[in-house]
């Protein structure tokens, strides 16, 4: 027969992972929270570039290398959903967008897709922050969102 | 003691007391950075 304080501190165990596993799925479904997903890679994920699908729908295909990000600066309106990619020319590199749930890694031969959305105005900053030589500190990009307001 | 005299009711307060705090304490730093994670959503 097992011990009463040991199968007690089973089943708070698992009633406790219960309750994580649950508040996952309650932030991907209920309040869509976004997952990072790992993209088959192609060549053309090296060339660094915004498209602007409509309005408000932008994709940035962003290339990371020793010790910058291109592009440097997007300008996106308010209200902007942007598909970001990264891929990286040299070594492995961070992607963080500062205040924002964006955490990624900027893997050679592989490419990282997630989504954002923009619905403050300011100027997000993102840094690289998986150390990666000596300009590491310097690696930086901006997501400038209608900031000045016009 | 208690305990001594009559093993079988042994009751374990301190592991007992600091296992949940244990819990207490994981519980506010997973839901912490959880909250903060859904609000830069
Ligand atoms: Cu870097």
């Amino acid at each position: 027969m097992i011990d009463k304080f040991e199968r007690n501190v089973i089943i708070a165990a698992l009633l406790l992972s219960g309750l994580f596993i649950f508040s996952l799925f309650y932030a991907l479904g209920a309040r869509k929270a976004d997952v990072t997903e790992c993209l088959p890679y192609d060549k053309s994920y090296e060339t660094a570039r915004v498209n602007q699908i409509d309005k408000t729908t932008y994709q940035i295909f962003y290339v990371a290398r020793m010790w910058s990000f291109e592009p440097a600066i997007t300008y996106i309106p308010v209200g902007s959903e942007v598909d970001l990619f990264l891929t990286s020319q040299d070594v492995v590199h961070g992607f963080d967008i500062y205040n924002k749930n964006v955490n990624l890694m900027g893997v050679p031969g592989g490419v990282a897709k997630t989504t954002v959305r923009f619905d403050q105005p300011g100027v997000y900053k993102v840094v690289c922050h998986e150390f990666c030589g000596t300009g590491h500190q310097n690696m930086q990009a901006e997501i400038i969102v209608n900031y000045p307001k016009k | 003691m208690q305990a001594s005299n009559n093993p079988e009711k042994f009751v374990p307060r301190g592991a007992i007391a600091f296992f949940a705090l244990l819990v207490v304490l994981g519980l506010i730093i997973w839901f912490g950075i959880y909250f903060l994670m859904l609000s830069r959503i």
